[in-house]
């Protein structure tokens, strides 16, 4: 049994490092790409939830963390508050994809549900304390709809998570599936997370 | 250095914790003196004249956004307060308060955030984390994720292309682009983590173990402005947390 120690260190090395760094870069982008296709959800924790599988739930983590902080130096300072809840799909990620529940389609679909109420449930006190509910995304809309419907600014911004959170993991989870089983077997015997795949051989 | 990395930094950390304590008169005064400090103080200046259109541009919208929040509230937010028709619309005194509550914190927490990434390279803030004791993997994974965040676009662009040649429908209606939006991403995961590899092996060729110290030279000590900010700024979030 390794210790927690090993096991940083063993997922924060080698090409482990530059799989992270792509998946911050790929948080970062694939709002690019989903802007360019014009398609109405975020996917901005792909990468995290990628790195998950692929190395493990401590690089996820890293890799959310820098995610939000990027995210914030590139002009959406919101997002540097909402550490906690990629934290939380990191570790929920990596602890699920240890349990190989990314062999499985049905499985990605349950965990999607699962993480997006987790996420709702740590970023609506984030955002309705600090930012009233307004994150400058596309979402502030339904808080707003919320709220003029008389809800609080919590029960607001729990309401709109809900609704939203579930889908986008759901289609996060989905598309790190198809993607990790596209993966020729030998890239992917270079990360620890190997395992956690079925990758096709070649 | 009077306003080095470090000073710069703890100046943006007290200007992010007058946005969340101070009323919105004084935060749009406060964005209005960033946006100032940042055409005329010279440890503020934009590295480049790209950087510098760059802050001017998003200067203009978050205040358009800014704006955008404070009517929409003004509008929806209907609360116990008094209304204020204008225009053929309904308004209310509530909204429009938290609106511009709302409004001028992000403005602020927004400019002084930019303010502080315009004006520092990636070297600078690169040697401001390894002085505060972050890790060398971590400062080496930010430098490669900005390595990766200028070359994918272009990447992007290309399978993006490519894709279209091929006949992907990735300008059809929206299950078809949400199809084809797989068929971007998918080459360049495959291409990106085959780099990733070979980049990994580069590195532990070169007996990169995340272990580099800096030398006491390169040390740049937090000046006096800099203790000054940081305590103004954790007095401002006290009193924000403890008296309100």
């Amino acid at each position: 049994m390794q210790t927690l120690k090993e096991q940083i260190r063993r997922e924060l090395s080698g090409p482990s490092l530059p799989l992270i760094s792509f998946c911050v870069a790929l948080n970062l982008l694939v709002g690019q790409i989903t802007g360019l296709l014009k398609i109405p959800i975020y996917l901005d924790s792909i990468g995290t939830v990628l790195a998950a599988v692929l190395t493990g739930p401590w690089a996820a983590v890293v890799c959310g963390c820098l995610s939000n902080i990027m995210a914030a130096a590139f002009g959406n300072p919101t997002m540097m508050f909402f550490i906690p809840p990629m934290v939380s799909i990191g570790l929920f990620a990596g602890f699920i994809a240890k349990l190989g529940w990314f062999r499985k389609l049905y499985l990605c679909f349950v965990g999607g549900i699962l993480q997006g109420i987790i996420a709702s449930l740590l970023s609506a006190p984030i955002s309705a304390q600090l930012f009233s509910g307004t994150t400058m995304g596309g979402a502030d809309f339904l808080v707003i709809f919320f709220r003029s419907r008389g809800f609080s600014i919590f029960e607001s911004t729990l309401l709109q998570g809900l609704m939203m959170d579930p889908i986008d993991k759901i289609l996060t989870f989905t598309a790190v599936f198809f993607l990790t089983r596209n993966l020729p077997e030998r890239l992917v015997t270079r990360f620890p997370g190997a395992s956690n795949i079925q990758s096709r051989t070649g | 250095m009077f306003f080095g990395t470090s000073t710069k930094f703890a100046f943006t950390f007290f200007l992010s914790a007058c946005a969340f304590t101070l009323p919105w008169q004084l935060n749009i005064a406060l964005a209005v003196f960033v946006v100032f400090l940042e055409h005329m103080a010279k440890p503020f200046h934009a590295r480049s004249s790209q950087t510098h259109r760059t802050f001017r541009r998003f200067a203009v919208h978050i205040t358009l956004l800014a704006v955008f929040i404070v009517f929409l509230n003004t509008v929806f937010l209907r609360g116990d307060g008094a209304k204020i028709g204008a225009l053929g619309l309904p308004l209310y005194t509530e909204g429009l308060e938290f609106g511009l509550a709302v409004g001028t914190r992000v403005m602020l927490l927004s400019l002084s955030i930019l303010l502080f990434f315009t004006s520092t390279s990636l070297k600078e803030f690169s040697f401001l984390l390894l002085n505060a004791g972050i890790p060398t993997s971590l400062v080496t994974i930010i430098l490669l994720s900005s390595h990766f965040v200028e070359q994918l676009p272009s990447k992007i662009g290309q399978i993006f292309s490519a894709q279209e040649a091929r006949g992907a429908p990735v300008r059809s209606h929206i299950f078809g682009r949400a199809r084809s939006f797989f068929s971007v991403l998918s080459p360049l995961v495959l291409s990106s983590i085959a780099e990733s590899v070979e980049r990994g092996t580069a590195l532990e060729l070169r007996g990169f173990r995340g272990q580099l110290k800096i030398r006491k030279s390169e040390v740049e000590k937090l000046s006096f402005p800099g203790y000054v900010f940081l305590l103004l700024g954790v007095l401002a979030i006290l009193w924000k947390v403890l008296w309100k």
